[in-house]
């Protein structure tokens, strides 16, 4: 069935409401997540910043924290509870509000209608309700500051008891029900969005484009929403026995103890069991993250070297023998829990063999770099940084798998220089390669290459330089999560370290302004991408207009003849082939299918 | 332009057709159910783990039993229940079957069966809820034993309830489009299709619960 | 435009599969379905009642109920939610991740039973 003319151009003639703000449009919804993922980034950024301030800087009382945060900080220092809160909101937001939200919500909605050629999610009503269950999500987060007691305090991931009983950390009040609540309706958004996602890929493709043909980019947000669908319930069941826990006082989670010098008399509860459940879902969020952000690089990388990406179909499997994985190697989180020792081992086995997918993914891509003919834009720059870290980061996993090492550097900053690497920095460098290739086709104008170099170089040396060290402390034996290394006799050591880290921190937090700058001068002043396809890319998203008119294409939907990624083929004049080129002598008709 | 290519593929798996051959709304539905069945799965996996290592879980066909004909007869209301879900799981097959032949009037009827047993159920369980609360099962604590029993207990029937409540909200507003006869102006009956598949997992999860919690 | 136009045109030319008068079961089939599934509650139900009656080993009754509520599971979702008429691909797609649950009950179990042998019960 033809979509007419007259159709598409009187389409959007409605109010400016019903277009930008309760559209059902999934760019338009795109558009919305990315805008609001954005923002949460900033906010995690500047709660980093604070962290960072507190740990190079916490004995020295400063004015200014103090006019900033006159209950957070009195007489200028930080204080314990409110440095405990701030840690686990700069997690909690970071990772899934941030990154979860803006890989799938953000970049995978904008992208997986465009690349299979579709007009449209499968369900856009659902779609629109799933963004603004997130935007509730985050203001509920947000306003947790507020309430008294402060945000919630237990780290993101929240252990019982420190998060069941109100009396046990400051934020155990409002504040830890305040981020159940946010978490919950985080989860509903992410399932909401996780069903179309899957559906529009799998029922809604374009005539031609077989699995085979897909891009990574749409591959790799697929899986990320498999492995959300069946991790992210079962915390949500846990997370409602937390909330039981916490007020109609049932002991799921909550031995007999004493806090504070109180015997609570909670019987037969056991905190494993939240350990467990938050990490069968903790562990594949990671995968959640890192699978798109390789779809992502994956295509590119493969743009900007000018070649086919290496073994596609080897990486797909990959990606399949990594979704298996990871929803089943949680338990190495739990390593110095007390955790039965026969499970330890085969958890650890696990770990360890799912570096072998990783390993045949970065190889693939490495492949895929050979000898092409590298064009260093922005988001190839970002791109290759990703590699950089991914490579460095699965490095000190392997420690950390180890269930033997893992029982020196657990809980240490080693821990946290490790997931900043290849969690935190790598899908933040996806992120960003996303952005800057992405960008010309959802806004219609280019992002400054300048400022962007600027950017890249400044984040790739800050990031090295901020969290590699951390390793270096975490062998030393400074731990986790300690309100300020001043005030203990035994980490003296590391003050000076924490000063260093803390000045290239806050430099690579400073540099992320370059990036603000420049998105939304280019938003408004940036040169105009006249070219729909700029980069000379294959995938369908580069085949129409930028940005796509309301439904995408024209009259008809593309058809696909050939793969993602045909390259610098030696029959073509072009060295590239977008995937609705027909094959010589295929009379295209008026409708497009021959 | 010189160009070859393989021939488009025409696997069930390539574009332009569902590899699964349904549309997508009831691909979206069994998707959500598997999700869905996760929850559930969570629920009853954790319950397991706590019942493992709980001493003195109290004997649930002592707990369940009704008191009639002065006789204890144990789990008779928690049969009676599973009785009318499995009988409303009938009726709903029945509603679906008579979708395919674009029977509008029987669809209806048998639709407005499966929501009178769901309603049945909920008011068994409502009942059920009230009897043990007033015999003084509390999430926290029960007259007779482990104080896990009564946080399950609201806990797993609670949630599978909730299920059953939105299920006859979401039949009856089916039911409202069969009458008006939006299926048959549409020329397909698969609104009623999707929503059996709801109703029937609301019973398999009953099935897991009947088993897990009140036999064992 | 409006909302369902519009659905239209989203769900474009793909998937105009009839719907009405998809292979389906006599209802015989499900009548016969429904009185199995009776059967089996029944059945479910007597084991409970013969383990109250007599001492029927625990491991017994538990493996018997299990079987027993596996195999109403099975009918339900093969006969009431058509999973036997679908293609093989959905019933994979659908059933072989659910298998996940396995993992979620082997990495819980042994855990709390190791607190048992721990702690002795808690
Ligand atoms: C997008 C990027 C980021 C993500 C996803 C992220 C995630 C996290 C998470 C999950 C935690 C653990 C919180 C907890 O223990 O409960 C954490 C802690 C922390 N993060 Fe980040 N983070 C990001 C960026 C940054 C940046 C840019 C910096 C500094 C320059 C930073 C510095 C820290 C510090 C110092 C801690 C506290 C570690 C501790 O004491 O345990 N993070 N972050
Ligand atoms: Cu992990």
């Amino acid at each position: 069935m033809a979509v007419h003319a007259e159709h598409l151009a009187h389409a959007h003639s409605e109010s400016w409401i019903r277009k930008y703000v309760f559209s059902t449009d999934h760019k338009v919804i795109a558009t919305q997540y990315i805008f609001t993922a954005y923002f949460m980034a900033l906010l995690g950024g500047l709660l980093a910043a604070l962290i960072r301030y507190q740990l190079g800087w916490g004995d020295q009382a400063s004015p200014l924290l103090e006019r900033l945060f006159p209950f957070g900080a009195q007489g200028g220092v930080i204080k314990p509870e409110f440095y405990l809160a701030i840690i686990t909101i700069h997690g909690t937001i970071l990772v899934f509000h941030f990154q979860t939200m803006m890989l799938t919500g953000g970049f995978g909605n904008y992208l997986i209608p465009l690349q299979i050629g579709a007009r449209d999610m499968a369900f856009p009503v659902l779609n629109m309700l799933s963004y603004w269950v997130f935007l509730a999500s985050c203001v509920v987060m947000l306003l947790s500051f507020l309430v008294e007691g402060g945000a919630a305090a237990a780290g993101w991931t929240v252990y019982p008891p420190l998060s069941v009983h109100a009396a046990a950390v400051a934020g155990s009040g409002l504040g830890q029900t305040i981020w159940l609540l946010s978490m919950a309706l985080l989860i509903v958004a992410t399932l909401m969005g996780g069903l179309n996602y899957i559906v529009t890929t799998l029922n809604l493709r374009t005539k031609g484009m077989s699995l085979m043909r897909l891009p990574l980019s749409t591959w790799g947000v697929f899986f990320a929403s498999v492995i959300g669908l069946v991790t992210f319930p079962v915390l949500l069941a846990g997370a409602i026995l937390l909330l039981l826990d916490r007020h109609l006082g049932t002991s799921f989670y909550m031995p007999t103890v004493y806090i504070g010098g109180q015997l609570v008399e909670t019987r037969g509860g056991n905190p494993l069991l939240w350990q467990h459940l938050f990490w069968y879902l903790g562990h594949p969020e990671v995968y959640i993250l890192a699978i798109p952000a390789l779809g992502f690089i994956g295509d590119i990388i493969a743009t900007f070297s000018r070649k086919p990406i290496f073994g596609y179909r080897l990486i797909i499997i990959s990606f399949v023998v990594m979704t298996i994985l990871s929803c089943i190697v949680w338990g190495h989180h739990m390593f110095t829990s007390g955790l039965n020792p026969y499970i330890a081992m085969v958890f650890s086995l696990l770990t360890i063999l799912i570096s072998v997918p990783f390993g045949t993914i970065i190889l693939c891509y490495a492949a895929t770099l050979w000898k092409g003919k590298i064009q260093f834009t922005t988001p190839m720059l970002f791109a290759i940084g990703f590699l950089s870290l991914v490579v460095t980061g699965g490095l000190g996993g392997l420690f950390l798998g180890t269930a033997s090492t893992d029982l020196y550097l657990h809980d240490t900053a080693f821990v946290v220089g490790h997931f900043h690497v290849i969690m935190a920095s790598s899908v933040l460098f996806a992120i960003f390669a996303a952005t800057y290739y992405w960008f010309p086709k959802i806004f219609g104008r280019f992002m400054s290459e300048s400022l962007g170099k600027w950017h890249f170089w400044l984040t790739f040396i800050g990031v090295y330089a901020t969290f590699v060290p951390m390793h270096v402390m975490g062998l030393g034996g400074m731990m986790r999560r300690i309100y300020s290394p001043h005030a203990y006799q035994y980490l003296q050591q590391w003050v000076p370290w924490e000063r260093v880290i803390s000045i290239f921190g806050l430099i690579l937090i400073g540099a992320q302004l370059l990036f603000v700058v420049n998105f939304f001068w280019s938003l408004f002043k940036g040169r105009r991408a006249t070219d729909p396809n700029p980069w000379r890319a294959n995938t369908l998203e580069w085949q129409t207009s930028s940005p796509p008119p309301h439904l995408n294409w024209g009259e008809e939907q593309p058809v696909v003849y050939r793969g993602p990624y045909e390259f610098s083929r030696p029959d073509t004049a072009e060295d590239y082939l977008p995937q609705n080129t027909p094959p010589v002598g295929v009379e295209v008709s008026g409708n497009g299918v021959r | 332009m010189q160009t070859q290519t393989q021939p488009m593929q025409e696997s069930v798996w390539a574009g332009g057709r569902s590899p699964f051959g349904i549309r997508w709304g009831k691909l979206m539905m069994w998707v959500f159910l598997l999700s869905d069945a996760f929850t559930f799965g969570g629920f009853l996996v954790i319950y397991g783990s706590v019942r493992v290592i709980t001493p003195d879980w109290p004997d649930p066909s002592r707990v369940f039993a009704l008191h009639l004909f002065g006789k204890e007869i144990p789990l008779l209301l928690i049969a009676f229940m599973t009785f009318v879900l499995i009988s409303s799981s009938g009726t709903m097959a029945l509603a679906v079957h008579a979708g395919y032949e674009g029977d509008r009037s029987r669809c209806a009827r048998f639709l407005m069966l499966t929501i009178l047993g769901g309603l049945t159920f909920l008011g068994c369980q409502a009942y059920e809820w009230t009897k043990l609360i007033t015999e003084g099962v509390r999430p926290w604590g029960n007259p007779w034993g482990a104080p896990q029993f009564g946080a399950f207990f609201f806990t797993l029937t609670g949630f599978h309830g909730l299920h059953v409540l939105s299920g006859v909200i979401y039949l009856s507003a089916i039911t409202r489009r069969v009458l008006k006869g939006v299926y048959a102006r549409r020329g397909s009956y698969e609104g009623v299709e999707i929503a059996g598949l709801y109703w029937h997992f609301v019973d398999l999860v009953w099935v897991f619960i009947f088993t897990f919690f009140y036999l064992f | 435009m409006s909302a369902v136009h519009e659905a239209t045109i989203v769900h474009g030319d793909v998937h105009q599969e009839p719907v009405i008068n998809r292979p389906h079961p006599p209802t015989r089939v499900y009548l016969v379905v429904w009185g199995w599934l009776f059967v089996l509650s029944f059945g479910a139900y007597l084991v409970e009642l013969i383990s109250e009656a007599t001492t029927l080993a625990l491991p017994i009754k538990w493996s018997l109920l299990t079987v027993i509520g596996l195999m109403k599971a099975g009918l339900i979702v093969a006969y009431f939610m058509h999973m036997r008429f679908e293609r093989l691909s959905l019933i994979y797609a659908i059933l072989l991740p659910t298998l996940l649950v396995i993992a979620l009950v082997a990495g819980l179990m042994p855990d709390a039973v190791s607190l048992i042998s721990f702690w002795g019960h808690p």
